[in-house]
């Protein structure tokens, strides 16, 4: 598992990262959700022993990654946003180096090397050299690179960044495999529907701090259940909020926007309301179109807790 | 230190070379180029001797001006001299157009002038276009001249009363001379050296004579140029080599090591092995060469063979200590540059030090890679001591030893976690 406690780091005058604080048992995926600069590299890099702490402790299965380095860098495997690998050496011979340098023994390290290739699919490209590998054959190797000692904690990060959906959904599945054989994965992304579908508990940082910490459903139940309604016609302003305030059964019903074209309204349990809430429209004069109706998720808690879309 | 993945290390990238072959064969072909290149302009190695050409204008043609002309192309003689005869007016011609290196005029009655002890005048023209060789023509007649003299003298005058006779060519109508003459003037000069012997034997001075130890074994053309441009070769693979951290790093290869639980010296350590191990062909070629070329001692290349690897080892290594303060792969580039080139100048790996002033030879023997090279040229040219060699083995592996350390210092330190 992997325990951290107060991490702090600076450069100069930025703090990259502040008081971050969690532990991820083994067997989950532990998702750090952030947009660019929010610090999860940084985080990535405290525990992997590439970047050293300012402050804090950073513990993985138990060894501090300053004063016990060697033996917390022996239990992580890696699998780098960039790609990490030798684009003049064969798919093989990438994974028997990276066995090498994780200290595994000669036999071993074949037998580990055939598995892993099958793992990822590439048992058919072992021989080729990567620089012929398709990009998401690579970005199958690179994972195959960080789990090929069997390592008991996995750090990606960003691994699906530039992939195509396919080898996405592959990559995806073999990451869930890993915690599934009880492997403590630590998972960032800025991808908000693949944290959701993959990930058990998630840390949501931003500016080096974490401002959310917990399970999917946890952190729903921070936006207070209140699902989004957007609906497009024709509305007169004056006669819809006069309507909609005065309305039974329309109680807390929050109007976020209102124009000649388009309203968008928060309320709980909106598809209960949604009768009422015709009926209040339709007195009004208004004419609705379309109706949509989003559910609470990360991106618009990420919105509550910051003021800011994710991907700004 | 994990010898296994030291290794793996080097083994990885000795393969990452061989995908690469172009860059090898490289390398490789430096020395081969550079080394033939001084073949051919060394006239076919560093053993061959030059040889003045003389052209002979012999108007006596008599018993003795032949003499004096065969002279020179006896035993000792004929390893310095090439001689034709001819007409005076096409050896002259000859020399005008730079060709040989002198004209001997040998005039009519040159035989009878020596003979009878009157003045005669040997004509010597020498080509102003060559220095040495025409000194050692112009020496030789000298020498022949003052021999012939002291001869008749010591001969006596039956001897020089025969000798006129020869020089007056056979008796009317017969092709050669009689053998009973010829006989009777060996017998004449067989009495007068067994009389001389009496006097010369024992000698009353005797003269001792003491060769000064060589110094200087086999220094040659070859030993000259040859370590110099083997150095050359040395600098532009290590250059060649040093960027690899560059390329590792751009790669990401870099950071997943430093994640990984095997120390980044060992990884480094498996560069410089393998740095070694591309070196060493290029120094066997470059020996190679130098043994079939220039005549070195086969015996002495597998020393040199070492040298020149661990020497080209170090040089990858202070060529990658560079890189790694540098900051991007082109001001690498650049910094490497401007090492390379004035230690190559100045280091006598590309003006030998023989033909630098002598206040830049002292200063470029001083130089880390000036000292290497006397050292190599001392290994192929046997003038080097076994302690001296120990001493000097064990100075390039702790300079070896403490450029890794540098290097591992500012890899970890930033370059690594850039």
């Amino acid at each position: 598992m992997i325990e951290v406690e107060g991490l702090c780091k600076r450069y100069g005058e930025i703090v990259a990262v502040d008081q971050v604080s969690f532990s991820a048992p083994s067997g989950t995926i532990f998702g750090l959700l952030g947009p660019n600069g929010a610090g999860k590299s940084t985080t990535i890099g405290c525990i992997s022993g590439l970047v050293s702490p300012g402050s804090g402790r950073v513990r993985v299965l138990g060894h501090d990654v300053v004063h016990d380095g060697r033996a917390a860098r022996a239990a992580l495997g890696i699998v780098p946003q960039e790609l990490a690998l030798y684009e003049d050496l064969s798919a093989r011979e990438n994974l028997e180096y990276w066995g090498a340098a994780y200290g595994l023994a000669s036999r071993e390290r074949r037998q580990r090397t055939g598995e892993v290739l099958e793992i990822v699919g590439l048992l058919d490209r072992a021989k080729d050299p990567v620089k012929k590998l398709s990009g998401g054959m690579k970005r199958r190797l690179n994972f195959a690179c960080g789990i090929v000692h069997r390592p008991k904690v996995l750090l990606l990060d960003e691994p699906t960044v530039g992939v195509d959906p396919q080898s996405r959904v592959r990559l995806l599945e073999l990451v869930r495999e890993q915690a599934r054989a009880g492997v403590c994965v630590l998972y960032t992304t800025h991808y908000m529907e693949e944290a959701e579908s993959l990930c058990d508990v998630l840390g949501v940082i931003d500016h080096g701090r974490i401002i959310a910490l917990g399970t999917l459903s946890e952190l729903r139940g921070l936006l207070g259940e209140r699902d989004l309604l957007r609906l497009t016609g024709s509305f007169d302003r004056e006669r819809t909020v006069q309507a909609l305030r005065a309305a039974e059964g329309l109680a807390g019903v929050e109007i976020v926007q209102c124009e000649e074209r388009e309203l968008t309204l928060s309320l709980k349990e909106a598809s209960r309301r949604l009768p009422a809430l015709f009926a209040a429209l339709a007195a009004a004069g208004a004419e609705v179109r379309e109706t949509t109706l989003t559910q609470p998720s990360l991106e618009s808690l990420f919105i509550k807790l910051t003021g800011k879309e994710l991907r700004e | 230190m994990s010898a296994r993945f030291l290794w793996d290390s080097a083994q990885k990238d000795v393969r990452r070379r061989l995908r690469d072959p172009l860059a090898l064969l490289l390398w490789i072909g430096i020395p081969v180029v550079i080394g033939g290149l001084i073949f051919l302009v060394s006239d076919g190695g560093g053993s061959s001797q030059p040889k003045a050409r003389v052209w002979i204008a012999d108007h006596d043609e008599t018993f003795l001006s032949r003499l004096l002309t065969s002279a020179f192309g006896q035993e000792q003689a004929a390893r310095f001299f090439e001689i034709e005869t001819l007409e005076e007016s096409e050896g002259r011609a000859r020399l005008e157009r730079g060709e040989g290196s002198a004209l001997l005029v040998i005039p009519a009655g040159f035989s009878r002038a020596l003979l009878e002890e009157e003045p005669c005048e040997l004509v010597l023209v020498t080509n102003p276009a060559q220095h040495i060789l025409p000194g050692m023509v112009e020496e030789t007649v000298s020498v022949l001249v003052d021999g012939a003299f002291y001869a008749q003298r010591i001969l006596g005058e039956e001897a020089r009363a025969r000798l006129r006779a020869f020089a007056a060519g056979p008796p009317e109508g017969a092709p050669v001379f009689p053998d009973q003459e010829i006989a009777a003037f060996s017998v004449l000069v067989n009495r007068t050296v067994e009389r001389l012997e009496r006097t010369l034997f024992p000698p009353v001075i005797q003269l001792e004579t003491a060769t000064k130890e060589e110094r200087e074994t086999g220094l040659d053309f070859g030993l000259l140029f040859f370590p110099s441009m083997l150095f050359m070769a040395l600098f532009f693979v290590a250059q060649g080599l040093s960027d690899d951290l560059w390329k590792e790093r751009a790669q990401g290869t870099l950071r997943r090591l430093v994640c990984a639980p095997q120390s980044i010296a060992t990884f480094l350590a498996g560069k410089f092995l393998c740095a070694a191990l591309v070196v060493a062909p290029v120094c066997l070629m470059g020996l190679a060469l130098g043994v079939l070329g220039f005549d070195f001692a086969p015996a002495r290349a597998p020393l040199a063979l070492l040298w020149g690897t661990l020497t080209g080892t170090a040089l990858a290594a202070l060529m990658t200590l560079i890189q790694l303060y540098a900051t991007s792969q082109r001001a690498g580039q650049l910094l490497t540059n401007l090492v390379l080139f004035p230690a190559i100048m100045i280091g006598g790996s590309f003006f030998p030090f023989e033909a630098m002033p002598a206040w830049m030879a002292q200063i470029g023997r001083k130089t880390p890679n000036g000292w290497a090279l006397e050292e190599l040229k001392a290994i192929l040219s046997g003038r080097a001591g076994a302690a001296e060699l120990a001493l000097a083995f064990a100075a390039l592996g702790a300079a070896l030893f403490l450029l890794s350390l540098l290097c591992v210092h500012r890899l970890l330190r930033r370059f690594a976690r850039g």
